[in-house]
């Protein structure tokens, strides 16, 4: 017999049976997880010692990421509407208003953004295909045509309308 | 009734003035065919240019008119509403309503006179385009001229051909030059773009100071 065979007899004899009713007196004293508070539960999974601080920062940039990454996402513009940039220079003004047939002549309805560092006031608009009219109205009270347009046409009050034809380039109808 | 219930809620709430004269004013426009919220607008826009209900009622009546003619009402309305917006006097607002009016009344009679029973029911746009092109400037004679022409136009085309006239016209090119481009679009059958690219040539061309002739001669050999 060997060096091996001899430890692996010892080990033989020292595995003993375990007494009757042992099992169950062992699991009788665990306590009844039924009973466990969800509050104790949640403690269980949360990490501990200051351990949760790389998760939550992870789960908040990826909020903030699809917050803000959606945003950013260009509208889609409604189906037979084309988008159009309109641009103003008023480097003055402290309002800059778009009124015009296709938002019929409602003031305070579409705002340009701006001054930009140059001066310009600007506003992207989906408008219906077809022909428009429209006027600049500069804090309230200046009725500015379109200077960079090229077709104005009287509007038979005393001022001048700038005339747009818009379409989508893929109908060429 | 739906209309009238919503004309009672925009003139007769609370903190308002409760006028028996603007709710019957606003019941009297729904018939109209417009939304409601915009006949609550334009009403409200009356009363804060200072008119009377009276006076509103006499401005809408080129509208009512276009509406018993069967003629497009929210051409009308537009241009009150510009007017509205403005703060046109209200005179010259119905001076240039009544003005739409008589345009629209002569488009129809224009494309009634090629097709008959087209201008009020045609194709949506056609009546409004001949009419803007009219009141642009663009003489009838031109626009018969057009409708005249023989050819295997299309209305959706004939719509861009009268864009081109009125950019035409308002760009000061002789209404006998204007009508020999709009010819010329229709009997090549130019599609939009290809309208958009003759007129862009001749305006660019006119502003050089080129003569007219030279630059037609020059615009369809360029293309042929």
């Amino acid at each position: 017999m060997n060096a091996e065979d001899k430890i692996l007899e010892q080990l033989a004899k020292h595995r003993t049976k375990a007494p009757d009713g042992f099992t169950d007196r062992v699991m009788a004293a665990l306590p009844d997880r039924s009973r466990v508070k969800m509050r104790e539960r949640v403690a269980g999974i949360w990490p501990s010692h200051g351990r949760w601080i790389t998760p939550a920062f992870a789960g908040a940039a990826a909020m903030l990421l699809v917050v803000f990454g959606l945003g950013r996402l260009d509208r889609p513009v409604e189906a037979g509407r084309v988008s159009f940039h309109f641009e103003l220079h008023a480097p003055g003004a402290d309002r800059v208003e778009l009124l015009g047939t296709f938002n019929e002549w409602k003031s305070g309805d579409i705002v340009l953004n701006g001054p930009d560092a140059s001066g310009h006031w600007t506003a992207e608009v989906a408008l219906p295909e077809g022909r428009h009219e429209y006027i600049f109205l500069v804090d309230g009270d200046r009725w500015i045509t379109d200077p960079k347009a090229a077709t104005h046409r009287p509007d038979g009050f005393g001022r001048v309308n700038t005339v747009i034809k818009v379409y989508d380039d893929e109908n060429t109808a | 009734m739906v209309g009238l219930l919503v004309c009672g809620a925009a003139f007769g709430g609370p903190g308002q003035s409760a006028s028996k004269e603007w709710k019957a004013l606003c019941g009297k426009n729904i018939p109209l065919g417009l939304d409601e919220d915009r006949i609550d607008q334009m009403l409200g826009q009356c009363r804060k240019n200072g008119l009377s209900s009276q006076e509103a009622d006499a401005l809408l009546r080129p509208a009512y008119a276009a509406r018993d003619e069967a003629l497009p009402v929210d051409s009308i309305f537009i241009k009150i509403e510009e007017g509205l917006a403005k703060h046109v006097d209200a005179a010259q607002v119905a001076e240039a309503a009544e003005a739409r009016l008589d345009c629209l009344r002569k488009a129809r009679h224009l494309i009634d006179g090629q097709h008959p029973g087209r201008g009020g029911e045609g194709p949506p746009h056609l009546l409004t385009y001949t009419c803007m092109a009219l009141e642009s400037g663009l003489p009838e004679e031109v626009l018969q001229e057009v409708f005249k022409r023989q050819g295997g136009r299309r209305y959706g085309r004939l719509v861009h051909i009268l864009e081109a006239g009125e950019t035409l016209q308002l760009a000061g090119l002789d209404p006998r030059n204007t009508q020999q481009i709009m010819n010329d679009c229709i009997d090549r059958n130019l599609n939009r773009l290809e309208i958009l690219r003759a007129v862009d040539y001749v305006l660019a061309e006119q502003r050089k100071g080129r003569d007219f002739k030279a630059i037609h001669a020059d615009l369809w050999v360029r293309s042929d």
